[in-house]
């Protein structure tokens, strides 16, 4: 995989990416068919992306393997989604707590919560999205005294999680999921990423166990969390693109390969230079984080993630249409792709970033 | 233009009902069977005006209207799709007859054109092969003459409707050595021994109840007259023209091309109108600059569909004119589905992650769109046709 402004050569994004690629290749791309069609991800799986010490970071004295950089993070879960998006997904969806705590808690509240996030995967569910691509400085969700209040959209793993982390629009906090107040509905199918068990969890006046002001640690972290999705829609695109062009290479018409007629060809380079331009606006806005500046950061996050998930999107639909009939059907993965853009992206995809433009 | 007289528009807006109440309730169901639900007869039933129809023959046919035929199809297909798109695969014709009509002599016409329109029956059309889709010339079924038959030999992909038409029509080369003035077509009956359903259904991104088979053609012998612009003795000259197996099969596309836009906007326009249902049930809830965001962005799409209609509306009005449609048939079938996906794309947006819930059929929308931009001739080949329209046979193809 070759990756267009693939600039940070840092060894620490050298090391984590060199490991979250070989993962992928070797153990997420194999399983992705059946985790899309199955809505289950295999133990082992799930095992060994915990055991890597790239989806729930968690710093050496909290008991964990270290937390590296927000842009070599960016980086890793990209090269994860590469493999297979849905279970990157849930892998670090379930870790988001970790990030989270790790940025906006006190030296005791990570020394409360980060040592049971590094010891088991999943145990801490981060409940964040909300309606029609709101940005959490407008969530309804709010902590106040008298407890936590708020629906929430496309929780991952809420319903096996022992806690739930809520983010609300003035801070987050914590809570036991068998408190009265707390309805964790089933994980409701979808266009795909099933295997992330994407759940609605209902919050009335719940009663925190912690709880973590607007600090601007937590908004480094909830941008944190925030540009994953950015990272899970650009691997796709990225993946997707590349089978389209291998497909292009060998597929005969005309006479030629389909990959020298422009119509063709050219699909592919746009899809290519937007994933380039979105992966720079990833890595800025990481940097950003990395250097504990807040200011303008959660603007700067949404247009990220808007522009990463309109970029597969794009890409994703221009792969399908390179492959033509073949790329509608499941024998090829470029379907499984175009379902997924569409869905990371309607988890955060602001509509006042952009208005509708028809394709001609 | 795409103003409907009284009629039309009445008989429209019956078909639109019907389908809003007794085929969308239906279409997870069909999604998840990958099939029509088994009393998808009943369900047409239902429908309170006569619509097309190959399985009744007893019932009233579809009423004529001032503005021709091929605009009342638009028209009512797209009422069809309004509740959903899986009702087309069980009520549609096909365009196997289309070829007839157009590359059959005057009997065959009579004995395989008429009977689909006038009375009903599917007309399946075989062209694609596992290698080739768009370029036509790849054709490597081959049809062998033996004494008074066409052997045919050879596999078919994508085929709607293959496995249980009234007859496929199949493309197939008689000379290898000839190129695209080789390939000819042949009408093969449901049931002729040598016709194998290789594969009943695909396994596909959307319109998953639509039968698209694979067909194997294993020494499928069929008598002469099967070939189209031959009777038993030889070929027929046709008006003049004898025309080949590649100029016939993109002809009975081209006309249906407009069609597909039609289907197109049947659903995207269901995907809008349901988005702004909940939306407007949620208006409270928005910000003011929210919802003069969304109430923007669901007029812009609204205009965006309204213009999509207008081309094919103005491709099939040349056809009941009487006029040639080709490059406006091709510009029907490029200008609309590109435009519908988004269009159902930034309904889910709008929505957020409960946009793409099974809940909803917007994912379910969303998936079945993206077909109507590759079959019957992909985005890109319609740009070939258009592009040769405007700067002659030396366009680049790609």
């Amino acid at each position: 995989m070759t990756l267009m402004f693939d600039i940070d050569r840092s060894d620490e994004t050298v090391a984590v990416t060199g490991l979250a690629r070989s993962l992928a290749s070797d153990l997420l791309d194999p399983a992705g068919r059946d985790a899309d069609r199955l809505a289950i991800i295999p133990p082992a799986i799930a095992s060994a992306l915990f055991q890597s010490g790239l989806t729930a970071p968690v710093h050496e004295r909290h008991g964990g393997g270290g937390v590296p950089s927000v842009a070599a993070h960016v980086a890793a879960v990209e090269a994860l989604a590469h493999g297979d998006a849905a279970i990157t997904a849930h892998a670090v969806w379930s870790g988001a707590a970790a990030l989270l705590i790790g940025h906006a808690g006190t030296e005791s509240q990570q020394a409360r919560w980060l040592p049971e996030i590094a010891g088991t995967a999943g145990t801490v569910a981060t409940a964040l999205y909300e309606k029609y691509g709101a940005s959490p400085s407008e969530f309804d969700t709010l902590v106040m005294i008298g407890g936590v209040t708020g629906r929430k959209l496309a929780v991952c793993g809420a319903s096996t999680a022992s806690h739930l982390l809520v983010i609300g629009g003035n801070g987050a906090a914590i809570v036991d999921p068998n408190t009265e107040g707390v309805h964790i509905e089933e994980p409701a199918g979808r266009l795909a990423l099933d295997a992330a068990a994407l759940s609605q969890v209902q919050f009335r006046a719940v009663e925190p166990l912690d709880v973590f002001g607007p600090t601007d640690g937590f908004t480094l972290g909830v941008s944190h969390v925030r540009l994953l999705t950015a990272a899970l829609a650009l691997g796709t695109a990225q993946r997707s693109i590349e089978y389209a062009a291998a497909y292009a290479n060998e597929r005969i018409a005309f006479g030629k390969p389909i990959a020298s007629f422009q119509g063709v060809s050219f699909m592919l380079a746009e899809a290519a230079l937007r994933i380039g331009a979105a992966r720079l606006e990833m890595i800025d806005v990481a940097w950003q984080i990395d250097a504990g500046d807040s200011d303008g950061l959660e603007q700067a996050t949404t247009r990220a993630v808007h522009y990463a998930c309109g970029t597969a999107m794009t890409a994703t639909r221009d792969s399908v249409q390179v492959l033509g009939g073949h790329g509608f059907i499941t024998d090829h993965p470029v379907e499984r792709w175009y379902r997924v853009a569409a869905t990371l992206a309607a988890l955060d995809y602001d509509p006042l970033l952009s208005a509708f433009e028809p394709a001609l | 233009m795409t103003t409907m007289s009284k009629p039309l528009a009445d008989y429209v807006e019956a078909v639109r009902e019907w389908s809003v109440e007794h085929v969308r309730p239906r279409a997870r169901e069909a999604d998840t069977l990958h099939g029509p639900p088994a009393d998808w007869p009943q369900v047409l039933d239902k429908c309170p005006v006569p619509i097309k129809r190959h399985d009744r023959r007893d019932l009233a046919p579809v009423p004529r209207f001032e503005e021709g035929s091929w605009v009342r199809e638009l028209a009512s297909t797209e009422a069809i799709c309004f509740g959903d798109i899986w009702v087309e695969d069980v009520i549609g014709s096909g365009i196997g007859h289309l070829t007839v009509q157009l590359m059959g002599t005057p009997d065959q016409a009579e004995r395989w054109y008429r009977p689909i329109v006038e009375v009903g029956g599917q007309a399946a059309f075989a062209l694609t092969e596992p290698h080739f889709g768009s370029d036509t010339t790849m054709v490597a079924t081959t049809a062998t003459r033996d004494g008074d038959t066409w052997v045919l030999n050879g596999s078919k992909m994508y085929c709607s409707m293959g496995g249980h038409a009234t007859f496929t029509v199949v493309f197939a080369t008689v000379d290898k050595s000839l190129g695209a003035p080789g390939i000819a077509a042949f009408v093969v009956p449901r049931g002729t021994p040598g016709l194998i359903i290789a594969k009943a259904n695909e396994d596909k991104l959307g319109i998953r109840s639509w039968q698209t088979c694979e067909l194997l053609f294993q020494n499928c012998a069929i008598p002469l007259d099967h070939r189209l612009g031959w009777d038993a003795s030889g070929p027929v000259e046709t008006k003049g023209t004898t025309r080949t197996g590649q100029g016939g099969a993109l002809g009975a596309l081209s006309e249906n091309r407009p069609n597909i836009a039609a289907m197109g906007l049947g659903i995207a326009s269901a995907a809008l109108d349901q988005a702004t249902t909940i939306l407007k049930e949620q208006q409270a809830s928005f910000s003011v600059r929210r919802w003069a965001a969304i109430t923007d962005d669901i007029e812009r799409m609204q205009a965006a569909l309204d213009r999509t209609r207008r081309v094919a509306w103005g491709a099939q009005l040349m056809l009941d004119r009487g006029l040639l449609n080709r490059t406006e048939a091709s510009a029907a079938k490029a200008y609309g589905p590109p435009t519908f996906e988004r269009v159902i794309r930034r309904s889910m947006m709008l929505l957020g992650p409960d946009g793409t819930s099974e809940e909803l059929l917007l994912e379910k929308w969303y998936r079945d769109v993206k077909i109507l931009d590759i079959f019957e001739g992909s985005a890109q080949v319609q740009r070939i046709v258009i592009a040769r329209s405007l700067l002659g046979p030396g366009a680049a193809k790609g």
